[in-house]
């Protein structure tokens, strides 16, 4: 039986043309901008660091991770750009490396400390990022692979690190709850683990140490010999064949780290995971139009609208789109599509919402949540309509719908930001805080309340009419313009973003497609939800 | 009337055969022993029949067993091939006692050419010239030296009782003759027990030339023209040709004349072929002996005349006359057949064994291809190991050469070494395409025996591109979709984080290390930090290999990890392994210390090389382990004495098993 298509979305680019040429050239800096800055944070800890490790008889962490994952199957590594442009850049991707890859047919989170990163110590946003792993791993049933070289936290930042919900205790009690849900937890030590760090693999599941280098101790030698004044050196109190042959600690001992990472394979390939795939799928098919066009769509001029159809025609199999009420509240895009062989409901922007527009995508939420269609919000929103004529109208109610279904669908969501991420249009397009399963930012997206024009003019006002205080000078006017659009302009670009992970990454346009197969692939693994879903017409 | 007939044979010569009769319209009769249940002349005949076990002895060469295969089958005919009962006289009489067709000569005439002294008399006899020598009882010196003067030097002494070489010298000249003549006879006499010697003419540049003969039960009798055949290696010919390049017309009409004189004399009455020795600096032809069967290397007299030999040999079997004259008989251009063996010219044509991959010919014209076997047939060590004749025709001699070179460098080969790479460097050599052809061409070409050409490095990224693109589409990631097509996507790639994939890829002669990351047929290849891009499209067991934009065919078989490939006329086999699959391995042979030699795979202890007790060098080769038909030489991680051997030759063992232990000395 052939399938079923869906109508073809046209294009109206046309490549050759001079503001279409301007806007690509001013994009590819963008993109020279990402993968400078990727190539920095694979770099790790730089040079000096890496030839040490290498000199220890260690591999590099991502080299670890393609070794350890099946040949040919994807890594999709997430927030490399973790703590990017803070602690002086000294801390590239935190100092961990996640992501999900499949090790024996088996979709994993991987959780890597990089040693050559500060030792692969735990600050602020490595902490962040470890718990994100656990809470996608979570929520994907993805078995967890530690591969652990780290020191624990890093003492300067302990406050950040250490005793809040969300910091280094979150990950041990994130570990046990998921082994406890079902979901494995594996260790591999391929360094020293002292104190907190031991207890990553203390917790596991299972663990295979590497003869030589992986240590586990509550505390180390010199701890120890303040503590009970015992000269005992690292190897005897807690080396790879004390643990794996005295304590017990350890389960497998490993010559070496590849010996290491077989092990893990072994032991992932004994999981008794089968993952069924319950998506009606088709077979995948590429777009019709090349999605490095993107690069030349988007408006190199942020203020200048573009039609999110073009960039739905360059992520969707065989660029078809079947787009709901389209001649009713158009600024708001929905409609369903195929992408890498998944169905999906993306909804996108053309301009701000008004209330027609907020009840449609609550409508069309409803109808993907009876469905079981996952999905997709392509977030370029400058924020709701605001005026007379849209509070009348009942902006505030209408809106609250979109948001109210936006939070309430039981389907899986995913969220990119192509372009503005702004004040409430954040939330009615699936923002961070709506929690959706993964969350990517293009370079060239902005996220804040509002944009710094906005924000100067509403500050500027503030201060003007402010009563506490006397009336304002010019020269305070000026700085306080200048303070507050500099101020905005930082926070709200992308690496601002991506480094406190408010997303899981900054990716390029032309990836958009592939990634986004990757995690509807994961999601399709899960039974649908079941239960009456109501569809009420708004 | 010849309806149905049984072909007492096997390989490529029994599918030849039935070809032909399937062209005649006669039903055809195979048999087979327990090794060819499954072989091509099998599933080629109409019928066939178990004679027996493996062993000739107990099926091909069992005249009951054929004989009763063909009353089971009611064939009226049998063709006896090649070898095997062809030259036995046995079958021939059991044929014309139960009043079945026999498709060879009179079995008296078999009887007489079978013997060696027989034949060469009966030839001296009707005036053929036999090889100029000395066989008498005298002695003594004067005798000897008498003797060799009539012959003239350079002469050969051979000790009578004597054979394979042993005992032979050769004398240039008479004043060394009274010198060696002793030599000899004490030779002779510690290596035989016997003194007695004889001389024979030393041919200092033999030619093999042989002549085709024809003949009816009605007296007539044709030549066919010569074949030479003087490309050989231990006396097994390689490459023959029609006609024999660089021969005297005076040299043709002796041949001729000598080959008709002797058949005429044994009244000879179907295929045979006369063989001549020949110096190629003057000198003969001699008779050497005769083949009353039809020969391997028919098919460049079939060329080159136009006729259909074994048609022929059947319808004057079936007592028809020949349908030609001397006159109507005429050669038109050249012919050349090589033969490939299943053997390995670079290790002295060792058998090779096992399962043929693939096997695919060219696709010629002017080539033709006889065979016996195709993709999947196995080589057994009960037969020969003739895979395949290529024979290639061209108009002259330089045409149908470079046929063959091309048709040998076109021919897919594969998971079994094969002669065929030697076979084209021959055609290839300035001085076979000169047509200065004598036994010893081989000896001299290659004084130090044939290597071929060593592991090529793209050969080996050919086979990481092969085993990545199978390894891709068998993805170990069902109902995930992007998952298992994205290949080794990384998020980070463009900024030069590739997915790389670390592997091993050992041929037989040494293990290289290499990484390969990309997807759907375009990777990256990186081997000793030379990153090289690597295209490959497959097209059934075609496949296009680009390495930098040089662009080359392969024919590949792919197989449970082991990548067979082919290109110009040369096949490898390739054992890519992800090397995360053999890691621990060798960190499990260090940790049981560097003196154990353990199995780095799982496969089967082809040699042993050390016996307990013996001291062996950092380095030695102390097992040959073969696995996945490759072998893989283990060798000593320190220099030392072997104190335990944990294996024996030819047990399976396990990967990681401990092999043999060796102890460091001093």
């Amino acid at each position: 039986m052939p399938s079923p298509t869906l109508p073809v979305l046209p294009t109206r680019i046309v490549t050759q043309a001079a503001g279409f040429r301007a806007n690509r050239e001013q994009y590819q800096a963008l993109l020279d901008r990402l993968r400078d800055s990727l190539r920095y944070a694979v770099a790790g800890g730089g040079e000096a660091h890496v030839k040490r490790h290498h000199k220890r008889g260690k591999m590099l962490v991502r080299d670890r991770i393609d070794l350890l994952v099946d040949p040919f199957t994807p890594f999709l590594e997430l927030s490399p750009l973790a703590a990017w442009g803070m602690y002086d850049n000294e801390v590239p991707g935190a100092g961990v490396v996640t992501g999900i890859a499949i090790i024996q047919g088996v979709p994993c989170m991987i959780i890597a400390n990089d040693a050559t990163v500060k030792g692969g110590s735990f600050f602020h946003e490595t902490v962040k990022k470890h718990v994100r792993a656990q809470e996608i791993a979570r929520e994907n049933r993805l078995p967890c692979i530690y591969l652990v070289d780290c020191g624990g936290a890093y003492l300067p930042e302990q406050d950040r690190v250490f005793p809040d919900k969300g910091h280094f205790g979150s990950t041990f009690y994130n570990q046990c709850k998921l082994s406890a849900d079902g979901i494995p937890q594996i260790s591999a030590v391929f360094g020293g683990c002292t104190a907190g760090g031991a207890y990553i693999p203390a917790l596991s599941d299972e663990v295979v140490m590497v003869r030589g280098n992986a240590r586990i101790h509550l505390g180390g030698p010199s701890i120890v010999a303040a503590a009970i004044n015992e000269v005992v050196d690292g190897e005897t109190l807690g080396g790879a064949e004390m643990h794996s042959r005295v304590s017990g600690v350890s389960d497998y001992l490993a010559e070496d780290e590849p010996s290491a990472l077989k092990k893990l394979r072994d032991i992932i390939g004994g999981l008794n995971i089968e993952r069924p795939n319950h998506a009606a799928t088709r077979p995948a098919r590429p777009p019709l139009y090349d999605a490095e066009e993107i690069a030349g769509i988007i408006e190199a001029n942020p203020k200048n609208p573009y039609d999110v159809r073009e960039v739905i025609a360059r992520m969707v199999d065989g660029s078809e789109f079947q787009e709901f009420k389209p001649d009713w509240g158009s600024e708001m895009v929905c409609g369903t599509a195929y992408l890498h062989g998944y169905p999906v409901g993306i909804i996108g922007n053309n301009g701000p919402i008004f209330s027609e527009s907020a009840v449609k995508g609550a409508h069309f939420i409803e109808l993907c949540d009876q469905r079981n269609v996952p999905l997709l919000f392509l977030q370029n929103i400058t924020g709701f309509m605001v005026g007379t004529d849209a509070e009348r109208g009942g902006i505030a109610k209408h809106s609250a719908k979109l948001v109210y279904a936006v939070a309430a669908a039981r389907v899986p969501r995913f969220t990119v930001i192509i372009g503005g991420s702004y004040g409430a249009g954040n939330y009615g397009m699936c923002g961070r805080g709506f929690e959706p399963r993964f969350l990517f930012s293009w370079p060239n997206s902005r996220i804040a309340t509002m944009s710094p024009d906005i924000a100067t003019n509403v500050l500027l006002e503030l201060r003007r009419t402010s009563v506490k205080r006397d009336a304002a000078s010019d020269d305070e006017l000026v700085e306080l313009e200048r303070r507050t659009r500099a101020q905005f302009t930082e926070q709200s670009d992308p690496y601002y973003a991506t480094a406190r992970l408010w997303d899981d990454g900054i990716i390029e346009p032309a990836q958009t497609r592939d990634i986004l197969g990757l995690v509807l692939a994961l999601a399709a693994a899960e039974p649908p939800t079941t239960g009456r879903s109501h569809v009420y017409r708004m | 009337m010849i309806r149905k007939l049984l072909v007492a044979n096997r390989g490529e010569i029994a599918c030849r055969i039935m070809r032909t009769c399937r062209k005649m319209g006669i039903r055809t009769v195979a048999v087979y022993s327990d090794a060819d249940r499954d072989a091509l002349h099998v599933a080629t005949a109409d019928e066939a029949v178990r004679i027996g076990p493996a062993e000739a002895s107990g099926s091909y060469l069992n005249v009951d067993a054929i004989m009763d295969a063909a009353r089971q089958t009611g064939a009226n005919a049998i063709h006896p091939g090649y070898g095997f009962l062809s030259e036995r006289v046995a079958l021939a009489e059991r044929c014309v006692e139960l009043g079945i067709v026999w498709v060879g000569p009179n079995p008296d005439a078999i009887t007489r050419m079978g013997s060696k002294i027989e034949s060469k008399r009966i030839a001296e006899a009707a005036g053929v010239p036999c090889v100029p020598g000395y066989h008498g009882f005298a002695q003594d010196d004067a005798s000897l030296e008498k003797a060799a003067r009539e012959i003239g030097f350079p002469i050969l002494i051979k000790a009578s009782a004597g054979g394979g070489g042993r005992g032979m010298r050769a004398v240039q000249k008479a004043e060394d003759l009274a010198g060696a003549l002793a030599l000899a006879r004490a030779e002779a006499q510690a290596g035989f027990g016997d003194p007695s010697l004889l001389i024979e003419k030393l041919i200092q540049r033999p030619r093999h030339i042989e002549v085709q003969l024809a003949g009816d039960k009605h007296g007539n009798l044709v030549h066919l023209f010569e074949r030479e055949c003087s490309i050989q290696r231990n006396y097994q010919k390689l490459i023959e040709e029609a006609p024999a390049p660089n021969l005297s017309q005076t040299i043709r009409d002796a041949l001729f004349d000598a080959a008709t004189k002797l058949g005429r004399a044994i009244g000879y009455d179907s295929l045979g072929t006369v063989e001549f020795i020949l110096d190629a600096d003057g000198g003969g032809p001699w008779f050497l002996e005769m083949n009353t069967r039809l020969q391997v290397e028919h098919p460049v007299t079939e060329f080159v005349t136009g006729l259909d030999l074994v048609e022929l040999q059947i319808r004057v079997a079936d007592g028809e006359f020949l349908p030609i004259t001397q006159d109507a008989v005429t050669v038109t251009g050249t012919a050349i057949e090589a033969r490939i063996n299943a053997e390995d010219p670079a290790a002295g044509y060792r058998p090779a064994l096992g399962e043929i991959r693939l096997f695919k010919p060219p696709n010629q014209d002017g080539v033709r291809v006889d065979t016996g076997v195709r993709s999947g047939s196995v080589v057994t060590p009960y037969y020969d190991s003739l895979l395949a004749k290529i024979i290639a025709y061209g108009p002259d001699r330089g045409v149908a050469s470079a046929r063959l070179s091309a048709s040998l460098g076109e021919f897919a080969i594969l998971g079994i070494t094969s002669s065929q790479a030697f076979l084209r460097d021959i055609v290839d050599h300035p001085r076979f395409r000169a047509g200065e052809l004598t036994t010893r061409f081989i000896g001299e070409t290659f004084p130090d025996g044939w290597a071929g050409q060593p592991d090529d490095d793209d050969d080996s990224a050919a086979a990481a591109a092969v085993w990545a693109l199978t390894r891709e589409a068998n993805s170990a990631a069902p109902n995930l979709g992007p998952w298992a097509t994205l290949g080794g996507f990384r998020v980070s790639a463009a900024a030069g984080h590739a997915g790389w994939v670390a592997l091993a890829i050992g041929t037989p002669s040494r293990t290289i290390e290499a990484e390969i990351a990309g997807k759907k047929g375009r990777y990256a290849f990186r081997q000793d930090g030379i990153v090289r891009s690597l295209e490959i499209a497959i097209d059934g067991d075609r496949a296009t290999l680009s390495l930098d934009g040089l662009i080359r065919e392969y024919s590949f078989v792919e197989k449970a990890g082991t990548i067979s490939l082919g290109r110009d006329g040369r096949a490898g086999d390739f054992g890519v392994t992800p090397r995360i699959e053999t890691a621990g391995s060798k960190a499990a042979a260090d940790a049981a210390g560097a003196g154990r030699v353990a199995a780095p795979m799982p496969g089967l202890i082809s040699q042993l090389n050390v016996v307990a007790g013996q001291s062996v060098a950092l380095g030695d080769t102390v097992i040959v382990l073969e696995a996945m038909k490759l072998m893989y030489s283990l060798p000593a991680q320190i220099s030392g004495r072997v104190t335990e051997i944990f294996c024996a030759a030819g047990d399976t063992v396990p990967s990681g098993a401990p092999l043999v232990e060796i102890e460091a000395e001093g």
